[in-house]
């Protein structure tokens, strides 16, 4: 556009001929801008055009990848399931109790699957080690015993959980009748003698005397069969009921042999395992997912 | 100063026929737009140089992952 400066006039008219003129370089800056904005506008149409096709490319992973997602959620969050109906039994048959108490999920406060982060920030008692990527070790106390709890990870969710019982080593051992003593049960596994290592100073003293071990296994092995029946499989089979408790804990103390027993519950299998390394006492209660169990 | 080329009569005018100023042009706003423009074009051609980075990238994986997975080729068909 031409202007006049001093008396601030458009000059659209030619003075001589007063036909239009028009501002040739101003047309020219006009037609460059809508030349940008048309290359522009195909840019942007090209762009919609990849990304559909990019889309289009990667739905099958996306699908996918949402599945795998949507799993692994379902999979975390165990949703309550309503209570059964449970008709009128009679004292025998007393509702099942968790076999430690205080545990109402799967093991103690957790429920199978849970994250080992919210495990470690709920868990209350004194932490032992947080070395292993499987394992997570606490030392809480039960009965006025020590007691490690161990949480076993599998990808990083709960998969079993342990309360092991340490005993000291066994006193007055030489003045059992060894020669008479029959051979019951086991050799001790080495995953076991292992754990003894792992834990030197959590052995309760009050477990060194036949007498108090033998008392105590029979505690835990009769508290469980009250409250999830006989077990489905114990390393004596038919021969459990051939040998007394002190039997079998003389045995297991001297020999350094091993007792299993398990149970099927509806969401776990519980293991109970009495054994013995360089003669001291070793008995764990075990809860395993019984989904991932094997 | 700027000078009227008239199409009509071919003749030139500098100046302003009632005070016989020198003319001046403004451009300012035609400036704005081409930059304005410029600026677009720049933006959107960037964008669609990435999608098009993302695309073949796209199309790598798949081509990698049928290669690995060949019965997925006919799930995707």
């Amino acid at each position: 556009m031409y202007y006049c400066s001093k008396c601030q006039k458009e000059i659209s008219i030619c003075p001589a001929c007063k036909q239009r003129v028009s501002d040739t370089t101003a047309l020219l800056f006009y037609q460059i801008a809508a030349v940008c904005f048309a290359v522009a506008a195909v840019f942007f149409l090209l762009e919609l055009e990849l990304n559909e096709k990019t889309a289009r490319a990667m739905q099958p992973f996306k699908e996918s990848a949402e599945i795998a997602e949507k799993k692994a959620k379902i999979e975390a969050v165990d949703l309550p399931k309503p209570d059964k109906k449970v008709a009128q039994t009679s004292k025998a048959q007393a509702p099942k109790k968790s076999p430690i108490r205080g545990q109402t999920a799967d093991f103690r406060a957790a429920m199978w699957g849970t994250q080992r982060s919210r495990i470690s920030a709920d868990e209350k008692s004194q932490l032992l080690s947080d070395e292993s990527a499987y394992n997570l070790d606490y030392l809480d106390t039960i009965n006025n015993l020590d007691t490690v709890v161990r949480y076993t990870f599998s990808s990083n969710r709960l998969d079993s959980g342990h309360y092991i019982f340490f005993g000291d080593r066994c006193r007055n051992l030489e003045q059992l009748d060894q020669a008479s003593l029959k051979k019951i049960g086991d050799n001790t596994p080495k995953s076991i003698q292992s754990l003894f290592a792992i834990f030197p100073k959590q052995r309760n003293k009050t477990l060194a005397e036949l007498k108090s071990i033998g008392l105590f296994y029979q505690e835990m092995l009769t508290s469980l069969v009250g409250q999830l029946g006989e077990p489905v499989e114990r390393t004596l089979d038919e021969e459990e009921s051939l040998y007394t408790v002190d039997q079998k804990v003389a045995s297991i103390m001297v020999f350094n042999r091993a007792l299993s027993y398990s149970w099927d519950t509806p969401k776990s299998i519980v293991d109970l395992v009495f054994a013995a390394h360089e003669n001291t006492m070793y008995l764990c209660i075990s809860f395993h997912n019984r989904k991932t169990a094997r | 100063m700027s000078i009227i080329h008239c199409h009509h009569c071919k003749q030139q005018t500098g100046e302003c026929p009632e005070c016989k100023e020198p003319l001046e042009q403004k451009l300012s706003l035609p400036a704005v737009l081409v930059v304005i423009a410029l600026l677009l074009t720049c933006y959107t051609g960037y964008r669609w140089y990435s999608a098009m980075q993302e695309h073949k990238k796209a199309q790598a994986l798949r081509q990698t992952y049928l290669k690995k997975h060949p019965e997925a080729f006919k799930k995707l068909r």
